[in-house]
């Protein structure tokens, strides 16, 4: 039952907005590198905001996210490496897929859907859990996505580098993908769905008085989420166009959940503003790192500093303001508050 | 001087208040008894002065000085025990050791421990014949009486009883309220009593406050309460 | 045949359970689930490295590794966990894994990507034979060490003063308080316990695999977190009995899947916990009664 009221109709004005600033701050600065950054924010900004509509709604925090990336990643790559490539790249594919290749597009929202299907039918018995034992049963579903992942290599080429995949990612791409995740993620927030998960997050038994289904509210939020973060791994897969097992494990999940705290799990602002401010925070030491490099001013590798960095960052942000910087409420209603002052 | 002052004291959870001003003292040797309906904020009285809840504001003195922002475990060092409303034993922990573990602050002296040990089971002895029993398995009136006793065991000067009668058979409160009688007689010890059942606790009562919505609406002596027959009007308003 | 597989089920189910013991230790007390808890492994294995070379036995070289380890673990409690813990669950599971990722990172930086190898005496790895079974004799040192351990540490919770009060602490803390029992002491008692048995399953590990990474601590936290979902997460019997069982799940599909599978052992093992949550989602053992909500 979508409810489009004053403050989501700003929302998604405001984030429209916005995304076409950075695609136009993206035009003025004109580097190439700056299009990658830029590029791989949006993804990021699905991959949060995605893990947004789980975490936030439910109040249970997910490491398996990433997991469910890589699945989108590996997914719509073997699909979409053209056929001649196919045969180079993965030797032991098994035959119908070697033949079929589907356009980039496409396979990117197959390996959203899949990535959804693993989800549905890998998590649906643990979402009867609640709290330590629903995280540690998450992180034990990213180790478990990790240890299939490199161990079938006939799909996935194993440990080794998986490549051929084309670069179909443009910055415009995952633009319209990103605006579309917020979208996605701001029905779910207000769909019944949304609230009567919000409502088991915030008292399990009342909620369950009015009718609310934990286990399955829950389930559905996976599903979504999961297929936000296929997506995102599928548009990722297809913009740096080979990569590995390594690329989706701990470091990446750890930026991701950094994203999400210090942005704020409740809101989908929160997780945009976590995904910008982590971004930037780790472009700009990456390249300090690599200025302490090149300067030879300190002989020192700096290797892990980001991480470093980003850890305290967190405990920082945990301890100061646990909830994020976008606590409650959604820039829609904040902007209302301000300039239209309704009560 | 009294042992214990309760100035303008006032008790949020987040935006509800619970206490909206309570001026309250014991003096020692005294029982003083807070009465009120459920919700009138007496528990989260007590809870405050016991070091346990959050005070909004106000000061809560002890024999003179301050306690106010001390933690629970210190404002027992002092020599307030409390038992808390839902008894709080240790359900899996035998009865024995919930009284030893009452006696923690007095583990460097045996001779202590083993002294109040045998005083509470003198005033208990059902809790001797089940001393080696779970605490968890004990019937309702038994877990009263065990946290009451392993409240002694730290031979407090302040004992602070949230409700000794909730959820008790009528039969049960009468022999709860019979063994703190007999505990008055038997030591000096001051006792601020939290309770909705008047009449049993007006019994033992030296002095009565009336709490109603977080205020104090009215107190007095409980020889002359006892006489008085309006509760409901001060239990509940005009 | 089922000798031996019972003598390697026990060997590693040791490991295990003085693991996931430590875990729980902390979370049946704070509630709190530490991450950082597999980086203890880490230091462990880093200590004794960089202990290498010195003019000391090793004996003692384990010793100082352990002390530690546990200082580690203490360390963990006033940077990752009292900072937050009034705060939320989420902040302070979110906290001790920033701290995870503090260390692995520090090793990274301060010694190397790179494995390096830790050298541990070499009659660990010899082999006893008896009743038709052939273990190393680490495997016999695991048993008895756990054995040991437990029995010590089980006495220890059920008889003395401070056991009793980190009991009654896990089932209702701010009651013991009201008793007392002073929070600050019990919690330190728990993180230093759980640094200890920690470092005590560490060292074992290490006799078994020699060599130390930087992303060492990732498998025995794994380890010590399904154990103790599987076995109930707020009871301490459960972790142990989780940690053989675990144990007793990867040695079993160790034997019997062919070979072409057994890299996905992992996925076995997790399918089987799943199943077991399935059916009991508070765990083999339930807890400490408890009128609050968890």
């Amino acid at each position: 039952m979508k409810d489009f009221t004053n403050e989501n109709f700003i929302n998604i004005l405001f984030f429209f907005g916005l995304f076409l600033l950075i695609y136009a701050l993206n035009i003025f600065m004109g580097t190439a590198i700056f299009e990658r950054i830029l590029t791989n924010l949006f993804i990021y900004i699905i991959l949060v905001v995605g893990l947004q509509v789980f975490m936030g709604n439910s109040g249970i925090l997910s490491f398996a996210h990433i997991g469910y990336m890589s699945i989108g990643a590996y997914c719509s790559g073997i699909f979409s490496i053209p056929v001649k490539m196919k045969s180079m790249a993965l030797p032991d594919l098994y035959y119908f897929i070697q033949i079929t290749t589907f356009d980039p597009v496409i396979c990117i929202f197959i390996g959203g859907i899949f990535a959804a299907i693993v989800a549905a039918v890998l998590t649906l018995p643990l979402m009867r859990l609640n709290d330590a034992a629903a995280v540690i049963t998450s992180f034990a579903v990213l180790m478990v996505i990790h240890s299939i992942v490199v161990g079938w290599s006939a799909v996935t080429n194993g440990p080794r580098t998986f490549f051929g995949v084309p670069k179909a990612t443009t910055l415009e791409l995952a633009m319209i993908f990103s605006f579309a995740a917020v979208i996605i993620a701001f029905l779910y927030k207000n769909s019944r769905f949304g609230l009567l998960l919000r409502a088991t997050r915030d008292n399990e038994v009342a909620a369950e008085s009015i009718g609310a289904n934990t286990v399955y509210l829950r389930w559905f939020a996976v599903i979504v989420s999961a297929f936000l973060a296929g997506i995102a791994g599928g548009l990722w897969g297809h913009f740096i166009t080979s990569f590995s097992p390594k690329s989706f494990y701990l470091r990446e999940t750890f930026l991701v959940i950094s994203m999400i705290i210090i942005g704020g799990s409740f809101t989908v602002t929160g997780a945009i503003a976590g995904a910008l401010f982590v971004t930037i925070g780790y472009e700009f030491l990456r390249w300090i790192e690599k200025v302490i490099k090149f300067s030879d001013a300190i002989k020192f590798e700096f290797i892990g500093l980001t991480e470093i960095f980003l850890s305290i960052t967190m405990i920082v942000f945990l301890v100061t303001k646990p909830k994020g910087l976008f606590p409650f409420l959604e820039i829609g209603e904040i902007i209302k508050k301000k300039f239209f002052n309704k009560e | 001087m009294n042992m214990l002052e309760v100035k303008n004291l006032k008790v949020n959870y987040g935006q509800v208040v619970a206490v909206k001003k309570v001026d309250l003292h014991v003096a020692k040797g005294e029982t003083v008894v807070l009465l009120g309906a459920n919700g009138a904020g007496k528990s989260s009285t007590l809870l405050s002065i016991a070091g346990v809840s959050n005070k909004g504001e106000g000061e809560v003195d002890f024999l003179g000085s301050s306690i106010t922002k001390l933690s629970p475990e210190k404002i027992l060092s002092l020599g307030i025990a409390t038992v808390p409303e839902n008894r709080d034993i240790f359900p899996d922990l035998l009865v024995e050791e919930n009284i030893v573990l009452g006696g923690y602050i007095n583990r460097k002296n045996s001779k202590i421990i083993k002294q109040t040990r045998n005083e509470v089971y003198d005033l208990f002895p059902i809790l001797f014949e089940r001393k080696n029993q779970v605490a968890g398995t004990l019937s309702g009136g038994e877990q009263q009486m065990l946290a009451i006793g392993r409240a002694l065991m730290s031979t407090p000067k302040m004992l602070l009883l949230d409700e000794p009668s909730l959820g008790l058979a009528p039969t049960i409160v009468e022999k709860i309220y019979e063994h703190i009688a007999q505990l008055k007689k038997n030591s000096d010890l001051t006792i601020l009593l939290v309770e909705q059942h008047a009449m049993k606790a007006l019994s033992i009562a030296d002095r009565v406050y009336f709490l109603r919505l977080g205020e104090i609406v009215s107190s007095g002596n409980a020889s002359e309460l006892k006489n008085t027959t309006d509760f409901k009007k001060i239990y509940f308003g005009e | 045949m089922i000798l031996q597989f019972i003598v390697d089920v026990l060997s590693l189910g040791s490991m295990y359970a003085l693991f996931a013991l430590g875990l729980v230790l902390v979370y049946g007390i704070l509630k709190l689930v530490n991450f950082a808890y597999g980086e203890l492994i880490l230091v462990i294995g880093y200590s004794i490295f960089l202990l290498k070379g010195s003019p000391f036995p090793w004996f003692f070289m384990s010793f100082i590794a352990i002390i530690m380890c546990i200082f580690t673990s203490i360390a963990t409690d006033y940077v990752a966990f009292r900072p937050v813990r009034e705060k939320s669950v989420t902040a302070v599971l979110i906290t001790s894994f920033a701290f995870a990722t503090l260390l692995q990172n520090a090793a990274l930086l301060l010694i190397s990507a790179k494995p390096k190898n830790v050298p541990m005496p070499s009659f660990l790895s010899d082999s006893v034979q008896f009743l038709g079974v052939i273990t190393p004799v680490r495997n016999l040192i695991s048993i008895l060490v756990a054995v040991v351990c437990l029995f010590i540490f089980f006495q220890f919770m059920k008889r003395s003063l401070l056991g009793l009060a980190m009991r009654a602490s896990a089932t209702n803390f701010n009651m013991a308080r009201m008793l007392g029992i002073p929070a600050n002491l019990v919690i330190t008692t728990a993180f230093a316990l759980s640094g200890l048995l920690a470092g005590i399953a560490g060292t074992l590990w290490m006799s078994k695999i020699s060599m130390v990474f930087p992303g060492i601590g990732l498998e025995p936290l794994l380890i010590a977190f399904i154990a103790t979902v599987i076995g109930g997460m707020r009871s301490i019997q459960g972790a142990v009995l989780g940690g053989f069982i675990l144990a007793f799940i990867d040695m079993s599909f160790n034997y019997l899947l062919p070979q072409d599978i057994l890299k996905f052992r992992d996925a076995f093992t997790f399918s089987f916990v799943i199943l077991i949550l399935v059916i009991r989602p508070e765990g083999l053992i339930r807890g400490p009664a408890t009128g609050a909500r968890t």
